[in-house]
C-alpha cells in the first residue's frame, strides 16, 4: 500500500493524525504528511484517507492502482 | 502540539431552504432529523459525487436544522451541484472539522471581523454569545466590496437593536456614492475605531489575504496572539 498526500489539497485538518497518529502528522505548514506508512493496518490508514474533509488522501495498493478515492469509471 | 481532532461522522438531511444571497452565494438550511455534534465556528464537508467542499456550519451547535452559507466561485462539479440544488433535495456531508471555535467562555470584549463568505462560522459565533446572555461588548465588522454583496444585513442590524453590547459595522472596500457607513478596510478602520484594541479577543474569517492582513493588524495593535482566532476561506 502507498499513502499519499495530495499538499495543495490538504487544508490541515488533522483528522487522518486523529485516525491514524503513528502515520500522519502535521508540518511546520500544517500540511499532512506521511511519517510511517507502516504505522497502522490498512483499514485505519483507509479510515484516515476516508475522513480527509478535502480528500487529499490518496491510497494506492501493491500494484500502485489507486484504491481511495475510488476513481471515476 | 495537535489539539484533539473528534472524527467526524456522516450526516445526511434534507434541504428545506435555498436562498441566493447574491451571485453565486447561497444560504442553505439542512433538515439532518437529529443533532449533529459540533462545536460553534467548525465546519462540515459536503460530499458532492467525488468531491468534497469545506462549508462552515452558520449556526450555533446543538442544532438538528443547519444553516449553511455556501459560495462558489468557479465553474465545475462544486458550482454545478450548488446550484442544481433544490429543496427536497438530499445532502450529506462529514462532521465536525476545524479549530476555529467559539466557547463563550472569555469574559473579553468580543471582536468578530468577517469578509464575504468567512462571515458563515462568524454567524455562528454571534449567534452563540448573543443568544449565550454574554454581556461584555460584542462588535462585528462585517467587510465587502458593495451594498449589493452586504448579505444578511439586516439581520445583523436587528440583532444591534435587540442587544445594547452588540455594535454591528458594515465596511465597504468600494461603496456606492449613496452609502453613508463605513468606507475602505477593515485593517484601517478598526485601529481607529477601536482604542483599547488589547483588550479584545478576536475571531476573523475571510479570504487568505484578508486574514493575514487582519491578523497583522490586531498584533501590531498589541493583541496576544492568543487572543485572536481566525479561519481562513480559500
Amino acid at each position: 500500500m502507498r499513502i499519499e498526500v495530495k499538499r495543495d489539497m490538504c487544508i490541515g485538518a488533522a483528522t487522518c493524525v486523529a485516525v491514524a497518529p503513528d502515520v500522519f502528522e502535521l508540518d511546520d505548514a500544517m500540511k499532512a504528511i506521511v511519517k510511517n506508512p507502516l504505522g497502522a493496518d490498512d483499514q485505519t490508514i483507509l479510515d484516515a484517507a476516508k475522513s480527509c474533509p478535502t480528500l487529499a488522501i490518496y491510497i494506492y495498493d501493491d500494484a500502485d492502482k489507486q484504491i481511495f478515492p475510488v476513481p471515476a469509471s | 502540539m495537535t489539539q484533539p481532532v473528534t472524527i467526524p461522522k456522516e450526516y445526511q438531511g434534507n434541504v428545506i431552504n435555498k436562498q441566493e444571497l447574491y451571485e453565486n452565494v447561497f444560504f442553505l438550511q439542512v433538515d439532518t432529523g437529529q443533532s449533529v455534534t459540533f462545536k460553534t465556528g467548525q465546519y462540515a464537508s459536503f460530499l458532492i459525487r467525488d468531491i468534497r467542499r469545506p462549508y462552515s456550519f452558520a449556526c450555533s451547535a446543538g442544532k438538528s436544522i443547519i444553516d449553511f452559507i455556501v459560495g462558489t466561485r468557479e465553474q465545475g462539479t462544486t458550482h454545478d451541484y450548488i446550484q442544481q440544488l433544490q429543496v427536497g433535495d438530499r445532502l450529506k456531508f462529514l462532521a465536525p472539522y476545524g479549530r476555529f471555535v467559539f466557547d463563550g467562555e472569555d469574559t473579553r470584549a468580543i471582536l468578530f471581523i468577517a469578509g464575504g463568505t468567512g462571515i458563515a462560522p462568524i454567524r455562528a459565533q454571534l449567534q452563540m454569545a448573543l443568544s449565550a446572555g454574554l454581556t461584555q461588548p460584542i462588535k462585528l465588522y462585517f467587510a465587502h466590496r458593495d451594498e449589493a454583496r452586504l448579505f444578511l444585513s439586516q439581520e445583523f442590524s436587528a440583532l444591534a437593536k435587540k442587544y445594547q453590547n452588540f455594535e454591528y459595522v458594515p465596511v465597504l472596500s468600494k461603496a456606492g456614492e449613496t452609502w453613508a457607513g463605513k468606507r475602505g478596510r477593515v485593517t484601517t478602520i478598526i485601529p481607529t475605531d477601536i482604542e483599547n484594541l488589547s483588550e479584545y479577543t478576536a475571531y476573523v474569517c475571510g479570504s487568505p489575504a484578508m486574514v493575514t492582513d487582519t491578523v497583522a493588524m490586531l498584533q501590531k495593535q498589541g493583541v496576544p496572539k492568543e487572543q485572536i482566532h481566525f479561519e481562513q476561506f480559500t
